[in-house]
């Protein structure tokens, strides 16, 4: 039977145009990037980034630019970038998992998980001098970033079992809201018995920001967020699969079990790193694979990986560099900018779209 | 060729045993002996829960059984891994799934997982099944369509068509006609026996009773006191266990009609009905008895006699405003120990108003205006 040379065109199309897309949208995270470099209390001309970043810097270059670029603004850079591609897939899993558009790190209480298990490494490594994200070392901050992914774990297994149990998508986000609370609580009495240097860093921590991350600390990070892209697997079709439901899947050979644990420890690790790294991070676990969606009108997780992660890192860049547009270089708190800026293009994205068309 | 086989087989659920109390599997249906062989139709076949999806999910590896042994061709089903059993049993579910910006295509297409042919997209060949599974529930010119978007009808023939690029020997539908309208439900049925014949074993499950009567080649009836009856539909009318199995105490299944009645209400009237209008004969005697009036000589003869002698050429030629025109035949009316026969055009909503003065005053009716 011949193919319809009509639909042959129409399915080129839509894979080029999709293509385009992604490679416009990494362009432009690669521009943000080098801008977010170039802004700041310091504000340096983004033409002169790539020569202080690949090294030849001339000598009529202002040489404390390549010390700011490269102590300060590189790590945030990179840190925004890899957390916001990370949140972004972590939500994109979970949605994925729960069959569920308003599934997300934070809105599951797997933030607040994560927020646990980086309050009990702060706690018992509490040194009286240690701020919560201060003077850790390497080890230190290997043992946060398990600890958070494990909290993050933690949480999401229990959600999980919880929601076998109970079906639907009301009765699922109200366990999310309850376990967040349950985990907030103890983290307010970690705080509690904290020191007051210790509270007021944590109040800081619980703003978000990319800038916590020196450069040595980026290979955990790093690290840690390609652990977690690795765990997803070589085969993104198997995602695809939990559209038809876990028994529509399992009915045409997927083994559902396998794909759900993938998940599970994937989103975990990822969520965990990014929230003991950066703070828990609202907003871009949700918004980002539902623009990703919208933007490139499929379900297909071999367009919507590459898609979530960078319009997850697009929407932290820019977060990111507005938080450094205030006068008097007061760097603004990253949570309430990414919610005010990305809260009204997100709904506009959906209003946009087919009112009949599908919801996730 | 034998694709599926049961034996002593026991669905249900296993006890959870939880708060100590005794341990006691809830059992659905034991001791049955099933069989699917290739080039068949069989219709699973009993009323709303009965156990049918229990057993459906069962046999198609989804659920565990109690006890006793299923074998997909050749091999228990529990030596199957997902994709082996998918390789050999395409499953229609009543699950419903938001598909999100999938459109039909990718949905058929998901038939295609199991196969070697599909890697991380379909190839050359997977696109080629699909295109024609879409064309075998005739939905080709849906693929581009969004899956979301259609009706309860194409959704199924598309599932159906996701079915049927697994390219299975065995295929197992539970409840594929439930959330559809009449017509569709037949064209599912159709489109089920079309695929038996040409080599599939089809095993579905419902609660049409007419379809599955007019369908299958074979009916596993749920009767809640015997467990499964099985055996060629028109045998299970006439042995009785098609009533036996669905008779309420407000509707029993007419073994003569093939269809469910309502026990008529007294007063008795009867009512003759003849004529050489075999269609307009058909939905005179349907009027008759939706009036709960009957067919057969009461003991004092008829109450009425109707002939219906065919349409009358007016209306044959109004074809195009038939809404404006109801449809009207020659009807003799007549009523015994009155007046003779009346022949003239009635609509059947005219016969109706007659048939209805005659069940309210005993056979004593005018012939009205």
């Amino acid at each position: 039977m011949g193919l319809s040379p009509v639909a042959r065109a129409g399915d080129d199309r839509g894979r080029a145009s999709r293509r385009a897309l992604l490679a416009g949208l990494a362009a432009l995270c690669v521009l943000l990037f080098a801008l977010d470099l170039a802004v700041g209390s310091v504000r340096i001309p983004p033409l002169r980034i790539p020569a202080l970043l690949f090294g030849s810097s001339s000598v009529a270059d202002n040489p404390a630019w390549s010390t700011i670029v490269g102590i300060f603004r590189l790590p945030k850079a990179i840190t925004a970038l890899v957390g916001g591609a990370s949140l972004a897939v972590s939500g994109l899993m979970l949605q994925t998992l729960f069959r569920n558009p308003l599934a997300g790190p934070d809105s599951l209480g797997i933030g607040a998980g994560a927020s646990v298990g980086a309050g009990i490494v702060v706690i018992l490594s509490g040194g009286a001098g240690s701020a919560f994200l201060g003077q850790l070392g390497f080890a230190g901050y290997s043992a946060l970033a398990l600890a958070s992914a494990l909290g993050a774990g933690l949480v999401l297994a229990l959600i999980l079992a919880i929601s076998r149990r109970l079906a639907g998508t009301t009765s699922l986000l109200i366990t999310g809201i309850l376990v967040g609370y349950f985990a907030g609580s103890i983290l307010s009495l970690l705080i509690f018995f904290a020191s007051p240097q210790k509270i007021q860093v944590y109040l800081g921590w619980t703003y978000g920001s990319f800038a916590g991350v020196t450069m040595s600390r980026i290979p955990v990070l790093v690290g840690g967020c390609v652990l977690g892209f690795a765990l997803l697997g070589p085969s993104p079709k198997a995602f695809d699969a939990l559209v038809l439901g876990d028994r529509g899947a399992e009915s045409i050979g997927m083994d559902v079990r396998r794909v759900r644990r993938r998940i599970i420890a994937s989103a975990a690790v990822l969520a965990g790193v990014v929230t003991a790294f950066c703070g828990p991070i609202a907003f871009l676990g949700i918004a980002a694979p539902q623009g990703a969606r919208r933007l490139f009108r499929s379900s297909a997780h071999r367009v919507l990986l590459p898609g979530s992660a960078l319009l997850g890192g697009f929407f932290a860049l820019v977060a990111d560099i507005l938080s450094q547009a205030a006068p008097g270089g007061i760097a603004l708190p990253i949570n309430p900018l990414l919610a005010l800026l990305g809260a009204p293009i997100i709904l506009s994205i959906v209003l946009r779209s087919r009112p009949t068309g599908p919801d996730s | 060729m034998t694709l599926l086989e049961a034996k002593s087989l026991e669905v249900g659920y296993a006890s959870t045993g939880r708060g100590g109390r005794a341990r006691e599997n809830r059992v659905v249906f034991s001791d049955l002996d099933l069989l699917v062989p290739d080039d068949r139709f069989i219709v699973l076949l009993g009323p709303n829960g009965s156990g049918k999806s229990t057993l459906i999910r069962s046999l198609s590896g989804m659920q565990p059984f109690l006890s006793g042994s299923i074998e997909i061709l050749g091999r228990p089903i529990a030596d199957l891994d997902a994709r082996e059993r998918a390789l050999r049993l395409a499953l229609v579910l009543t699950e419903r799934f938001d598909a999100g910006w999938f459109d039909v295509f990718d949905i058929v297409a998901f038939g295609r997982f199991p196969h070697e042919t599909f890697g991380e997209a379909p190839g050359p060949e997977d696109r080629g099944i699909v295109r024609e599974s879409l064309a075998a529930v005739g939905m080709a010119d849906f693929e581009k369509r969004l899956f979301a978007e259609l009706s309860d009808g194409e959704r199924q023939k598309v599932l159906i068509a996701k079915a049927l690029a697994q390219a299975t020997p065995l295929l197992v539908l539970d409840e594929p006609t439930a959330f559809l309208d009449a017509p569709a439900r037949s064209e599912v049925f159709h489109l089920l026996r079309k695929q038996a014949r040409s080599g599939k074993g089809v095993l579905m499950s419902t609660h049409e009773v007419d379809l599955a009567l007019r369908e299958a080649d074979e009916v596993w009836l749920v009767d809640r006191r015997r467990g499964l009856v099985v055996g060629p539909p028109e045998e299970l009318v006439l042995s009785g266990a098609i009533g036996a199995a669905f008779d309420g105490p407000d509707l029993s299944f007419d073994a003569m009609s093939g269809r469910f009645v309502a026990p008529t209400a007294a007063p008795h009237r009867s009512v003759a009905v003849s004529g050489d209008d075999a269609v307009g004969l058909a939905w005179t005697v349907r009027l008759v008895e939706r009036l709960g009036m009957s067919l057969d000589e009461g003991p004092q003869g008829y109450d009425a006699e109707l002939r219906v002698e065919g349409r009358s050429g007016s209306s044959a030629r109004a074809g195009n405003d038939a809404k404006a025109m109801p449809e009207r035949r020659f009807v003799w009316i007549a009523v015994p120990g009155t007046a003779g026969p009346q022949r003239r055009l009635f609509t059947l909503a005219e016969v109706e108003d007659f048939l209805r003065d005659v069940a309210s005053s005993g056979g004593t009716s005018s012939l009205g205006p």
